[in-house]
């Protein structure tokens, strides 16, 4: 088909572009934020962590070397 | 002519063919060199070729040979490092873009030592990006693409130690080293049907590795079998000033010296094996389960102390990890990794508070407590090393793991040995749909001789081990 014979007004030609643009982000899925989701993560191993109950004197599995 | 014989044989097999002069040290480093480069990338295994250095150091060793100047079970040997390992000169990626280029001046203890007795490093080995550090979701997070394992590779090879895995299982070196922080020198030993040993922490030194996890990071060898993880260990293992945590200890491979297996108590969780493994994959691990057995062995039912392992590792490598890749996160060139949930998870790793890490460090104690308990009675843990097979590299690895951190049985063993710093070793026990499964058996700090006369043992009696990958030509 020849361009010329398609017959688009302005209004719906511009229309077109939009959605040629808009197309590609419809057709992929959303993209996580994975700062978000890292963060989340983080925040759940804490949480799983808060349950243990810890003895007061309890150091950590660190050395320190005078 | 080389043959397929020459590049599956054992660390034995090859000293007595070089010490008889069957076959030269230049001869062998050609073959395997030349197999590495042709083969290596068809598994995205090869990071760096170092043939011609390998031969210059290959013709010394000849002379040394000639002159009945004998160093070990290693002299004359090719093998590969995980790219994590720095050798002077040479580029050191640490398998992500942002070190392409990246050259030390001075090499990695466990290579020096290696290089002392012979040893002939032909190639660096391709690894995940900065080891997984930031939390990877998918095979393809290297610079070097996806680890694909020789019995398939639609497959996974296993990280971080992706290319020393699958370069071991296709012949292209006769072992290699990698590293493990938590699961990377297990997993790809058990994706690939190799055999693969994380040592005691502080065994071998870390100097000149790229450092992720301080308390957690060990170097560590994968062969072809567990007798052959004996020899290389002796090699890189000892005290060393050069890395803070070294144990100032040195392993000496004595299988002449091992406990009878029938005086050993090894504690298994039934409900591995019939709950948490695939059930594609639970009568090959039953199958093994019993010729673990006809070892001599004493079974006793036991589980792991209960703690969220997965959230204490994830903790503390995070936040490490988070603290050695500051300056790359600020300067902005963490989004050059291949995969934008490493950039992301090291970001927010920056972001965990200090009363969380120092809350996963106090706890970590109560775990090193619990463990010392339950292996004051027991003498090792077995399970599976992974539940299911290799998964396919198109898929996401989420999936996956949410399978391995199911909280029953010993299915936390890999992040809980990582925690408390013990060793375990993983040999092919298997196969489902043309791919290996593995067994790891984890045993106290320093046991190491104890661990490979079981996995030995298990060996003299299978020969999954042996197993060839298919439709491989050089």
């Amino acid at each position: 088909m020849k361009l010329s014979r398609l017959k688009l007004s302005r209004r719906q030609m511009i229309g077109t572009a939009l959605l040629a643009a808009a197309a590609p982000a419809q057709s992929q899925e959303p993209n996580p934020d994975w700062l978000t989701v890292s963060a989340d993560q983080n925040k759940t191993n804490a949480e799983a962590l808060e349950k243990i109950t810890l003895p007061q004197a309890t150091e950590p599995a660190v050395i320190f070397k005078p | 002519m080389a043959t397929d014989d020459l590049f599956f044989s054992s660390l034995t097999e090859l000293n007595a063919m070089l010490t008889s002069r069957k076959i030269s040290a230049v001869e062998l480093t050609k073959a395997f060199a030349a197999r590495l480069e042709s083969l290596g990338p068809k598994y995205n295994a090869l990071a760096l070729p170092l043939t011609k250095n390998a031969l210059k150091l290959a013709k010394d060793v000849d002379g040394d040979i000639k002159r009945e100047r004998f160093r070990g079970p290693l002299q004359g040997i090719p093998y590969g490092a995980k790219d994590l390992l720095s050798y002077a000169k040479f580029p050191t990626t640490w398998g992500a873009k942002p070190y392409a280029n990246q050259v030390f001046d001075y090499t990695a203890t466990a290579l020096a030592k290696l290089e002392k007795t012979g040893a002939l490093l032909i190639g660096k080995l391709a690894m995940v990006e900065l080891a997984g550090g930031g939390g990877y979701r998918i095979a393809g997070a290297s610079m070097f693409g996806p680890g694909k394992t020789p019995w398939n590779p639609d497959h996974w090879s296993g990280g971080s130690s992706s290319g020393s895995g699958s370069a071991v299982a296709a012949g292209l070196v006769p072992f290699a080293l990698g590293s493990e922080t938590s699961g990377s020198i297990l997993t790809p030993a058990a994706f690939c049907g190799v055999t693969g040993l994380r040592p005691t922490y502080g065994l071998v030194s870390r100097h000149g590795a790229m450092a992720l996890s301080w308390t957690m990071d060990k170097i560590g060898p994968l062969c072809r079998s567990a007798e052959d993880c004996g020899l290389v260990l002796q090699t890189i293992s000892g005290g060393d000033k050069l890395d803070p945590a070294s144990a100032g200890k040195s392993f000496y491979y004595t299988p002449q010296y091992t406990r009878s297996l029938k005086e050993l108590r090894i504690g298994y969780s039934p409900t591995d094996f019939s709950d948490w493994a695939d059930p594609a994959a639970r009568p090959a691990f039953e199958k093994a389960l019993a010729v673990l057995k006809e070892t001599g062995v004493t079974l006793v039912e036991t589980k792991l102390p209960d703690f969220p392992y997965s959230a204490l590792t994830g903790t503390i490598i995070n936040t490490e990890g988070a603290s050695v890749f500051e300056p790359l996160v600020k300067s902005g060139e963490i989004d050059q990794l291949a995969d934008p949930k490493q950039a992301a998870g090291f970001r927010a790793g920056l972001q965990i508070p200090a009363k969380d890490y120092l809350r996963a460090m106090r706890i970590r104690s109560l775990v090193q407590t619990e463990f010392r308990r339950v292996l004051y009675d027991l003498d090792a843990l077995v399970s599976p090393t992974r539940p299911t097979v290799a998964p396919p590299i198109s898929e996401p690895l989420d999936k996956f793991r949410q399978q391995s951190d199911r909280p029953t049985g010993m299915a936390g063993l890999i992040p809980a040995g990582n925690l408390v710093g013990i060793p375990a070793i993983s040999f092919p026990c298997g196969f489902v749909d043309g791919l290996p499964i593995a067994l790891q058996i984890a045993g106290s700090v320093f046991s190491e001789n104890t661990l490979i006369a079981l996995a030995k043992e298990f060996q003299s009696r299978t020969d999954w081990h042996r197993r060839r990958p298919p439709n491989i030509s050089a």
